[in-house]
């Protein structure tokens, strides 16, 4: 808890989150246990570089992981959410809900 | 990392939750892969280790080496074509296959072994043995093919 916590729905959002782009990767994740980087670029519709400085972002805060392999010889890069990830996520919505008056 | 909390409205939380659903990374198709693969494994594994007694020789290295070969393919046509794995689709891979592989060591091929002191593994035995081995990862495989989420 920080200095400016409270008890509003809006203190339970996370500002790693909250960004528009990353909340769409996130949503995304949470729907699978690992995604291709390719596939998750093309549902989110942002490019390479925007996907990965997002990614590198989350990746920081813990809440996504990067695997790196390779098909053939193709190098490929695989996204997950991590188990911290999913509870930020878990949260955020829980907050989310709150704040739209539809608590669950 | 900032620990600013953001201003939101009702109005843009539901905007919010309302796209969340809008783009979903599954794909049928993964599961499908994700389900066949489980089971393919499963199978494979079932047919190799429940003819042990009924194969010998250079035709058990033959059999060995083609296991061994469909247990690699699988992996790598797996890891090729699916794009996404499916929400605990690995859970239920591994542990479908890992009930396999202690059905078939710790029931069904002590059990195989001990009738075959006495005579001959018969081919009914060893396809019952091997539909039992196979259930737990063919159980699996049915389970990630009809998730939906």
């Amino acid at each position: 808890m920080t200095a400016t916590a409270g008890r509003h729905a809006r203190h339970q959002l996370d500002a790693v989150i909250h960004s528009p782009v990353r909340f769409s990767i996130v949503a995304a994740l949470a729907g699978v246990d690992e995604a291709e980087f390719g596939h998750v670029r093309d549902i989110i519709e942002i490019s390479d570089s925007a996907l990965s400085k997002q990614a590198t972002q989350l990746e920081a805060a813990g809440y996504v992981r990067m695997r790196k392999g390779y098909v053939g010889k193709r190098p490929r890069t695989w996204l997950s959410l991590t188990a911290d990830g999913r509870q930020a996520y878990a949260r955020h919505m829980q907050a989310l809900r709150a704040i739209a008056g539809d608590a669950t | 990392m900032s620990t600013e909390h953001p201003l939101l409205t009702p109005e843009q939380a539901r905007e919010q939750l309302a796209a969340v659903g809008g783009r979903s990374l599954h794909l049928a198709r993964d599961r499908r892969i994700h389900a066949t693969g489980t089971a393919v494994f499963g199978l494979t594994a079932a047919v190799h280790m429940t003819t042990q007694n009924v194969v010998t020789g250079a035709a058990q290295v033959v059999l060995s080496c083609v296991v061994l070969a469909i247990f690699v393919a699988e992996a790598v046509v797996v890891e090729r074509a699916a794009r996404t794995v499916p929400l605990r689709a690995r859970f239920w891979s591994r542990t479908g296959i890992g009930a396999s592989f202690v059905l078939a060591l710790g029931v069904v091929l002590p059990w195989l072994n001990l009738q075959a002191q006495t005579s001959p593994n018969t081919v009914p035995m060893v396809l019952g043995g091997a539909v039992l081995v196979a259930a737990p990862s063919l159980l699996a495989a049915v389970v990630i093919a009809r998730r939906r989420t």
